[in-house]
């Protein structure tokens, strides 16, 4: 039996920043953002390994784009309807600028890119991709537009040389 | 095999890599001293991965693909990236969605966007130009029938009250012969202002069949109460003096008022209406029937 949980997410959990936040409001800096995660991932990384952390973040991003998609989003099964309002609500919020390169909804194929991505745009140059979370976001995003199961591989990064992050999205069944 | 002197060693290596920079045709050939140095081979592989995807990329090929990373890759890849964007988003403008604008292209950017807009704004005075009767500004007769198909429709699927109205100018010949077309015209524009100022309902639409002849489509409204506003057109048009240059003279309309029964088709309440209307004329004109 699962032991009794203590971190179960919910939305009402982002509380009620008006309230709390009067004076500073409902904006902070990307490095805040970053510090966060990766000193999440440092932690992480050193508990349970690399493979491991990889696989949380992931999971992690999945269950963001699962809630974002409920709370940010107009259901509607028009892609282009879709596409707009994840592209207006991820540059109001200041999350990316996403564009689109192929849109194949009958093959289920997508190819995705996010410009001034908030996970990795500007970090140093590495020789892999990092962002694990936007990967599971993207997959959540896509499965609750969809109804379907994707795969989304981040194909190029920031970090890997490249000036967006683009992401090839598959369903999977 | 001797080994090649260092500095004969450097001048091959720069002499290939600016030939891969410079020269359309590529020495095949690799002097051993050379293919046998794995970095610089792997140096000349990516740039000659690279030429081949910048060759694409000048002949609007954007499907090739990249295998190598790191900045020189990732910037020629971002270019591809923008044009697959700008590719599918020309899609999208072609498929009717002029939502759509660039905004990483600089001066392109703002023609692209400028050329999307008059686009937009063409489309709409087109679309508005195929529903509009160009005499009177009202709804043409197939824009008129799309509508009445879709609320007789609805009608039917919630069993709704619908009552249509069909009306004839009377003497409208008479008025042309004895005071010229555009007098007849300033006579229908002049009906259709009666139209639009007679107090209907939001829901009510109204659109010229042709000619002289009008028809009103009243939802939610069973026939005794369709007759109110029918009176009222008929009222108001036969109290109006019709002003066209020196002349001044009075139209009346023949009203015929028709309702939805099960089963009726767009043309069988209109067709009830008609019959309506020409009992009205046979009966003495400016007045109104109902069937």
């Amino acid at each position: 039996m699962e032991a009794q949980r203590k971190y179960t997410f919910n939305w009402d959990l982002l509380g009620d920043i008006k309230l709390g936040r009067p004076n500073l409001g409902n904006t902070t800096r990307v490095e805040v953002y970053r510090l966060l995660q990766f000193t999440f991932r440092d932690v992480i990384e050193r508990s349970v390994g690399s493979e491991e952390t990889d696989r949380i973040f992931h999971e992690a991003g999945a269950l963001a784009g699962k809630e974002f998609y409920t709370h940010m989003l107009t259901h509607t099964t028009d892609l282009n309807e879709f596409v707009r309002q994840l592209q207006e609500v991820l540059r109001e919020l200041g999350i990316g600028i996403l564009r689109v390169e192929k849109a194949d909804a009958d093959k289920g194929e997508f190819i995705l890119t996010v410009s001034e991505d908030l996970d990795c745009s500007g970090l140093p140059e590495l020789d892999y991709e990092v962002c694990t979370y936007d990967e599971g976001f993207i997959t959540a995003i896509m499965e609750s537009f969809t109804g379907k199961k994707f795969t989304v591989k981040e194909v190029d990064c920031w970090c890997t040389g490249n000036r967006t992050c683009r992401f090839s999205a598959m369903v999977t069944e | 095999m001797g080994s090649s002197a260092p500095e004969e060693t450097s001048g091959n290596m720069l002499a290939l890599l600016s030939e891969l920079l410079k020269s359309r045709s590529l020495t095949l050939e690799v002097p051993e001293s050379l293919a046998s140095n794995p970095k610089f081979m792997e140096l000349r592989g990516i740039l000659i991965d690279v030429r081949e995807f910048l060759f694409a990329l000048s002949v609007g090929d954007l499907s090739q693909s990249m295998p190598h990373k790191g900045y020189f890759a990732g910037t020629i890849k971002a270019l591809q990236s923008s044009l697959r964007h700008l590719t599918w988003q020309t899609k999208m403008i072609s498929s009717g969605d002029f939502t759509q604008r660039v905004d990483f292209m600089g001066e392109f950017s703002e023609s692209f966007n400028s050329m999307v807009k008059h686009l937009d704004e063409a489309m709409r005075l087109l679309e508005k130009a195929a529903r509009t009767d160009p005499l009177t500004g009202i709804n043409n007769r197939g824009y008129f029938m799309q509508l009445l198909t879709a609320e007789l429709e609805r009608s039917c699927r919630y069993d709704r009250n619908l009552s249509v109205l069909v009306i004839d100018i009377d003497h409208f010949k008479k008025i042309n012969d004895m005071f010229g077309h555009a007098a007849g015209d300033a006579a229908l524009q002049s009906f259709v202002a009666i139209l639009q100022n007679c107090e209907l309902r939001q829901i009510d639409f109204c659109g010229r069949l042709g000619g002289e002849e009008f028809a009103v489509v009243l939802p939610e409204t069973p026939l005794d109460k369709a007759m109110l506003p029918a009176e009222r057109i008929r009222c108001m048009l036969a109290e109006t003096s019709v002003v066209h240059a020196e002349a001044s003279f009075s139209v009346t309309a023949s009203i015929g008022v028709s309702q939805y029964v099960t089963g009726d088709s767009v043309e069988s309440v209109l067709v009830r209406a008609d019959q309506a209307m020409y009992l009205a004329k046979e009966r003495g004109r400016n007045r109104i029937c109902r069937m």
